[in-house]
């Protein structure tokens, strides 16, 4: 099977990394040498990803937890890929017929892709690879959800998936093109088979119903804050769930939110956003709605700058009734 | 700082049109007098704020709405429009399809959304993206006069983001009528472009509006 061999390339890839490692954290942490901890985490997840079906099954809370954690940096490509459990995908044929295709919403999508991620190296320049492949990712989901085509916000989670894997695609063609056709599986696997109704702009007003109920819930002062405020929730919470928090926090905290998210699915987006709430609930009670619209944009952003534990922490302490919200 | 006779308008100003004309860049030149061709998409929605000295008497504070350009697709903007007092409807003049959609822009604006004498809000239409040579509109003018006419614009302006080209008068433009239209609730002024010579002294006058 087409994904079976191409997983063991990722591992054979993440492998080779690995094996060359401390040249490559060489860049990011002073030292060559991996410090212990680091090394006891590699090698653990290296057993996790080698034998995930097995662990998956006998371990799935363990797993669930470690994830919680963080997932290694050079570990997220392939693990992200076993979580979404992506157990066929659309042959590579498929794939490139789907580029050969014009998309209704090509234009569209064109449009946004300089605007994803501009700051990035790997997007920001014109015509650059991460821009093209970026571009074929969105265009070919296009084509395969025509009720969604494009939604704006999703190039950013797109955008992500890519920058896990731009190793791989700068490699050589058919990893490149097998690699970008992976990425767009695993993203119609997450969006589309998931989460269809959360995933647009018409779906993603229910959310903006059910996230009011919640806070009424754990926030009851808050909630009567905003509606004296007609602070709607769209106001502040559209990143939250249409980018999944990539355009709210800087790329280290969104991406461990991502870790969660990829591992249980939208109700971290819930626990999260409830969490933020909580944690600034104190100054938001004595703001208007300008002041909050500030708040939200200028303070909140940057909160976890230092590490995004606190948050995570914060959002498991959240009761959430995942039956009462699947009503 | 302020004096004690001064008075204060806040008036909340819609910057909308289509993905990509550049209501973002817009706003950011007003507000932050810069310009960048890196902005990220908007999602949802972003706010700013401007306070303009207009007169020796008031003071204006300005809360700039900037609204996702695909938002059109979904049914947010009527809780975004909510209480507004003026609109810029932005479109970019090297895409004509950007132009095509102002009038579904408009249309979307005076459905959800009227002042409390009934009237649409004001609303001036932007030509964006003006340094990048294309010179139809100019050629075009008197065009674009009859358009705002026939949509209920109070007045257009070919602006630059880039170059810092017409955004400070298109703002005091759309103020202008706002102020009038509150200070004459039940005979709010009539655009300019009806009646260019209409300059009595009651009715503020908007011909700094068009270029002649």
């Amino acid at each position: 099977r087409l994904l079976e061999t191409d997983s063991k390339s990722l591992r054979s890839v993440n492998g080779s990394r690995r094996n060359s490692g401390s040249s490559l954290v060489s860049s990011s942490s002073a030292s060559s040498n991996l410090s212990h901890l680091e090394e006891d985490s590699w090698i653990l997840w290296g057993r996790i990803v080698n034998e995930w079906e097995d662990v998956r099954k006998k371990k799935e809370k363990q797993v669930k937890e470690l994830v919680r954690k963080g997932i290694p940096h050079h570990f997220r490509a392939i693990v992200w890929q076993l979580l979404c459990s992506a157990q066929s995908m659309p042959i590579k044929d498929q794939y490139s017929e789907l580029l050969k295709m014009t998309s209704p919403c090509e234009k569209l999508i064109r449009r946004d892709i300089a605007r994803t991620y501009p700051e990035h190296d790997f997007f920001k320049e014109k015509d650059s690879l991460g821009q093209e492949v970026l571009f074929n990712v969105m265009k070919a989901y296009s084509l395969v959800d025509r009720e969604v085509g494009y939604c704006q916000g999703s190039a950013f989670i797109v955008g992500l998936l890519l920058m896990q894997v731009n190793m791989i695609l700068r490699m050589c063609e058919p990893l490149k093109s097998l690699t970008e056709c992976i990425i767009s599986w695993w993203f119609i696997a997450n969006f589309y088979n998931s989460f269809p109704s959360s995933f647009c702009y018409n779906g993603i007003l229910n959310v903006f119903f059910f996230l009011p109920l919640l806070f009424q819930e754990h926030l009851p002062e808050l909630y009567v804050h905003f509606q004296s405020q007609s602070f709607h929730t769209s106001m502040y919470a559209s990143s939250w769930f249409l980018t999944i928090f990539l355009t709210t926090f800087p790329l280290p905290v969104a991406t461990r939110v991502f870790d969660i998210f990829m591992s249980e699915g939208l109700e971290i987006v819930f626990r999260v956003g409830v969490a933020v709430l909580q944690m600034n609930q104190a100054e938001l009670l004595q703001l208007d709605m300008e002041g909050m619209l500030q708040h939200f944009q200028k303070v909140i952003p940057h909160q976890f700058d230092s590490g995004p534990d606190k948050l995570i922490q914060a959002s498991y302490q959240v009761k959430y009734n995942a039956k009462k919200m699947k009503k | 700082m302020q004096k004690h006779n001064q008075k204060e308008h806040l008036y909340k100003l819609l910057v909308i049109g289509d993905l990509g004309v550049g209501k973002t860049s817009i706003i950011k030149r007003y507000v932050h007098q810069n310009f960048s061709p890196h902005y990220r998409a908007t999602i949802g929605v972003d706010f700013a704020l401007k306070v303009l000295s207009w007169d020796a008497e008031t003071v204006v504070r300005l809360q700039l709405w900037d609204i996702a350009g695909q938002e059109r697709f979904g049914n947010m903007t009527r809780v975004y429009y909510r209480e507004a007092m003026g609109a810029f409807i932005v479109f970019d003049i090297t895409r004509p399809a950007t132009f095509e959609a102002v009038t579904k822009w408009k249309e979307d604006l005076d459905s959800k959304l009227v002042l409390p004498n009934g009237k649409p809000v004001p609303a001036v239409l932007l030509a964006n993206k003006c340094d990048q040579g294309i010179d139809v509109l100019m050629n075009n003018g008197i065009k674009m006069d009859q358009f705002c006419k026939e949509n209920g614009f109070v007045g257009w302006f070919e602006t630059s983001a880039k170059e810092n080209i017409n955004i400070n008068e298109a703002s005091r433009c759309l103020v202008k009528h706002i102020i009038a239209s509150e200070s004459d609730p039940v005979q709010s002024i009539e655009p300019d472009i009806i009646k260019p010579h209409l300059n009595s002294s009651k009715i503020v006058s908007c011909s700094a509006c068009f270029k002649s």
